[in-house]
């Protein structure tokens, strides 16, 4: 599948998707976006990536191996959850706030959902790379 | 808190001496000895401790851990209780002891055995001083595991692995009738303890709900007592090694279904008339059939497993009696003496029949004919055999003569306050039972002090070779101790049989003032009334017994079918039932979810599926213009539908499946829904990825396969209508009196609380830290300390907010299953094989199961 009319193409695609993918990821919260889809759509860019360029090009560009991304993405949504028992808190009790940025027009606001979402997009991209993956080795 | 200290000290010190046992190297004998007896006296020193400190009456002690849940680590050392501990820790002793000299210096065993007899000390001294339901059972449910280790020590013989999966099986399994019987009182009384449940009224629970919480707590406590009809899997239970056997299954463990029933019986006796009912005819017949069973055994293991099966009947059957109130007075139990009475002679015939295994190499009866007669150990063994023999046989001058003496008085009690004709029944039980034990001893005495020789030490080895039975002689103090620790015991039982004052002085303090009846003598008098004629009538029929020629020759147990006839029928029935539930077809499973889908959804509207509609307020067209573009991809979508099942080739397949998808994705995004419309093409595109990996796995068009196309449209017609009712229903659905929490006023729906409180919500600033409510975020804190505290999402993307924060355990749950999902098909890709022809062994089979696990299919290939 590796034509030149997806490897042209891929060179910008991959990059904006993956910037999409970390605006929907930040938006989320407020206007349509959120982790899942982020995720999901980060798993679409690196595969097209890989189905342009190949596993080769793949493996050097995303170091990190998929069940390491989905057991960082677990351990990072429980731990969100988690947090809140050593404050008093009920279990998955969220905080958030706004941190000021110098020379930013409004504040960053912050929540602690952030890191839980974070996780949800880890696990995505992970399972979605990582199965895709295993089914394109199956087939080379 | 230092009391309570002392008692998880108690509880936890032998587990952490086999834990440091372990950690010590392997061929350490002497430090792992000195290790091994550090865990009970520790235990004994910590109990000890503890009554010099708070007494024999102090209240539950202990720490909350979950107060929402009801779990804590809230232990009551009441009498029975101390009475359990001190007896576990203080026998566990001894037979750590008697380990060291039964193994011999094989060092290598030890290591393995005693972490496994300490984790069951553990346990055990747990299961007695626990008072929160929860927390009895954890500890229960670890005295059966450390069974289960210690039944099956020697992994070679099959045997001893098959006694110990049954004993597990046995007792788990009621284990797990007791826990729901204790959720379900702890559910009905709404507490969670013994402390607190004595204090509650029992008359105002719900009758029937009480009756079914005992009669499943009895069951438990039932199969870890060995009563019939699960008592087999006790006798089972002697392949284990003999200290095993004469430590848990019958000085300790197998007391632990007698204890919960003890525990329950101040609480429970009185207010529950199926008390007596259930408990005394199992108790009697247990004892009765344990006796009989026992005289026909040659193995001295065996007779005693059956014995003690006896006795642990006979101490149900006590209980049971003690509903009984005659004269305003409660029947009198004496229940630790005979419990105590139990463990100082059945422990010590355990111990010197593993001596006797090791001296003479067989434990077969008519092998051991004479042996007092063979030599200085001989003598001694046979002699401390036959003291404890003795014992069991309830003769005078012993403590056992006392307690049966009370079981026949309580007996006697309890028809008194009844005078009811079963008694006669329990009468004829008691006597039967006592002479068996007679004749038992009489045997005993007869062969072991007989002239004449048992025939061959040798052969013995295969009847019941373990190993461990025949280690090598060794000199030094430890062979003492083959025999030591039986006399240590066997002796409180003359002592306190001879002089009375010596008995109260043992157990006076912690049996006495537990009852009613602190004036009623804690040793026997002689009166003449029925007990007393019992006990003459069970030793006159006795000696006949053990003399005549009846009743002789070896029976074995019927009830050892049971246990495999239950492992086939679930090993076979379940492979049967696998075979009829997974059929491999994956048009089956289609058809098995669909329709239960659609019997849950009306199941769960009442069968009334119009009753929830609102159709007005669904129906509420804006004008036929707004949904113009909405028909019109409804139209694709139908069409792509109906296309799919016509249409041959698969990439054809791929192109219309894409068809909906795309249009419902316009749909979302037209209406408002642009985090669907976004997920949803996604989805898309990533199905379409997959769809062309495995495109090249597969024919071009799909197999003829023979359907009936009738049913399969009245399935997808009806699937999709139900569809179709439940999402008007999720949309307009108007179920009255729905959730009321945190933000504010009620809601109609769900859907409306996210709606209204995504975003801000109602303001509850000085709300107390402790009173969060459940989907409420903390903003920082106010200016006195309190929490700030909104009720809401704090996003104004509901959809998000919903995921992360309102549904976030949901969606742990959900990303969980993803991460697991994805590990089970890496798994199965991994099993790389070489690929032939994927997919066109089985025409037939659904294509698609084909080339979701191509491993599968090449069974038969083999891999280089």
């Amino acid at each position: 599948m590796s034509t030149v009319i997806l490897r042209t193409a891929a060179r910008f695609l991959v990059p904006l998707s993956l910037l999409f993918a970390l605006y929907i990821y930040f938006k989320g919260h407020q206007s349509p976006g959120g982790g899942f889809v982020a995720g999901l759509v980060t798993a679409v860019a690196v595969i097209v990536h890989r189905m342009a360029f190949g596993r080769a090009s793949l493996r050097h560009v995303m170091r990190v191996r998929e069940r390491t991304l989905v057991a960082v993405g677990l351990l990072l949504a429980l731990g969100t959850a988690v947090l809140a028992l050593p404050l008093g808190l009920p279990f998955f009790t969220s905080g958030h706030g706004y941190l000021e940025l110098p020379g930013a027009a409004a504040p960053f606001a912050w929540a602690t959902v952030m890191a839980f979402d974070l996780g949800v997009m880890l696990v995505v991209t992970g399972v979605v790379v990582g199965m895709i993956n295993a089914l394109s080795e199956e087939l080379e | 808190m230092l009391s309570a200290s002392l008692l998880v000290g108690a509880i936890f010190a032998p587990a952490l001496a086999g834990l440091l046992g372990m950690a010590l190297p392997r061929g350490a004998l002497g430090a792992r000895v000195g290790v091994a007896v550090l865990g009970p006296v520790l235990s004994l020193a910590g109990l000890s401790a503890y009554v010099a400190m708070a007494g024999l009456d102090a209240a539950p002690v202990g720490w909350q851990w979950m107060p929402a849940l009801r779990l804590d680590m809230m232990l009551h050392a009441d009498r029975l209780g101390l009475f359990f501990a001190f007896l576990v820790s203080g026998v566990g002793l001894l037979i750590t002891l008697y380990s060291r000299a039964y193994f011999g210096p094989d060092a290598a065993s030890l290591f393995r055995f005693y972490p496994s007899l300490h984790l069951f000390m553990t346990a055990m001294v747990g299961v007695a001083l626990a008072d929160n339901f929860m927390l009895l059972l954890l500890f229960w449910e670890l005295t059966s595991i450390s069974s289960f280790l210690l039944i099956g020590w020697d992994r070679d013989d099959p045997q001893a692995v098959r006694n110990a999966m049954q004993a597990f099986v046995v007792t788990a399994a009621g284990g797990l009738a007791m826990m729901g019987g204790l959720i379900l009182l702890g559910v009905i009384s709404e507490t969670w303890s013994f402390s607190e449940l004595a204090e509650r009224d029992l008359g105002q629970l719900p009758a029937g709900r009480l009756i079914a919480a005992f009669i499943l707590i009895f069951i438990g406590a039932a199969a870890k007592s060995a009563q019939w009809p699960w008592h087999f899997w006790l006798p089972g239970a002697m392949a284990a090694p003999t200290p095993v056997s004469a430590y848990l299954h019958s000085a300790t463990m197998v007391k632990a279904g007698v204890y919960l029933i003890g525990r329950m019986w101040p609480i429970l006796a009185v207010a529950l008339p199926l008390w007596p009912g259930l408990i005394v005819p199992i108790g009697a017949f247990t004892m009765l059939l344990g006796a009989y069973v026992a005289l026909r055994k040659s193995d001295l293991k065996q007779i005693f497993a059956y014995t003690t099966v006896s006795q642990l009947g006979l101490l149900m059957c006590v209980y049971g009696l003690g509903a009984f109130t005659y004269n305003d007075e409660p029947n009198v139990i004496w229940d630790i003496t005979q419990i105590a009475n139990h463990a100082m002679y059945k422990a010590p015939l355990f111990i010197i029949a593993g001596a006797i295994a090791h001296v003479a190499h067989t434990r077969e009866l008519h092998e051991l004919r004479g042996f007092f007669h063979r030599g200085a150990i001989s003598r001694l063994m046979a002699a401390l055999l036959l003291l404890a023999a003795y014992a069991m046989a309830a003769g005078p001058f012993t403590v056992s003569f006392t307690a049966k003496e009370f079981f026949f008085y309580a007996i006697d009690h309890g028809w008194k306050a009844t005078r009811s004709p079963w008694f006669l029944a329990l009468v004829a039980a008691g006597v039967a039972t006592g002479t068996l034990n007679v004749a038992i001893f009489i045997r005993l005495a007869r062969v072991l002090l007989g002239r004449g020789h048992g025939n061959g030490h040798d052969q013995a080895r295969e009847h019941h070779g373990h190993a461990a039975d025949h280690p090598e002689h060794e000199s030094g103090m430890w062979p003492a101790f083959l025999w030591i620790p039986a006399a240590v015991l066997v002796l409180p039982q003359y002592i306190g049989g001879i002089v009375p004052g010596a008995y109260e002085a043992m157990l006076g303090a912690i049996e006495r003032s537990r009852f009613y009846h602190a004036h009623f003598p804690l040793t026997w008098q002689a009166h003449a009334g029925l007990p007393l004629y019992m006990s003459l009538a069970a030793f006159a029929l006795g000696v006949v017994l053990g003399f005549a020629p009846v009743l002789r020759g070896v029976i074995r147990d019927a009830h050892d079918r049971l246990y495999p006839a239950f492992y086939n029928l679930c090993t076979e029935g379940g492979g049967r039932l696998f075979r009829l539930v997974q059929t491999g077809n994956f048009v089956t499973y289609g058809a098995v979810a669909a329709f239960a889908m659609i019997g849950l959804a009306l199941w769960g509207a009442g069968f009334r599926p119009l009753a929830y509609l609102n159709t007005g307020a669904a129906l509420r067209v804006e004008g036929f213009g707004d949904l113009l573009p909405a028909y019109l991809l409804a139209f694709l979508v139908c069409l792509g539908s109906v296309l799919m099942p016509i249409v041959k080739e698969r990439a054809s397949r791929v192109l219309v499946l894409g068809t909906v998808g795309f249009s419902v994705t316009t749909i979302y995004y037209l209406y408002y829904a642009p985090d669907l419309a976004l997920t949803q093409l996604s989805i898309e595109i990533v199905s379409l990825i997959l769809f062309l990996l495995v495109l090249g796995l597969l024919p071009r068009t799909a197999e003829r396969v023979k359907v009936r196309p009738l049913a399969r449209t009245v399935l997808a017609v009806t699937v999709g209508l139900v569809m179709f009712w439940l999402t008007l229903g999720a949309a307009s659905g108007q179920r009255p009196g729905l959730t009321r929490w945190g933000g504010e006023g009620t809601f109609s729906s769900l859907g409306e609380f996210f709606l209204r409180n995504s975003d801000h919500g109602q303001d509850t600033s000085h709300m107390p830290a402790d009173r969060t409510v459940p989907g409420t975020v903390v903003r920082g804190r106010n200016d006195d300390g309190t929490l700030k505290i909104h009720s809401g999402g704090g996003g104004s993307n509901v959809v998000n907010v919903i995921l992360v924060d309102f549904r976030g355990f949901d969606t742990l749950g959900e990303i969980t299953v993803l991460g697991l999902a994805a590990l089970g098909v890496w798994t199965l890709l991994r099993r790389r094989r070489p690929r032939t022809s994927a997919g066109r062994h089985q025409p037939g089979r659904g294509a698609a199961v084909a080339a979701a696990t191509p491993a599968h299919h090449h069974e038969g290939s083999v891999p280089p």
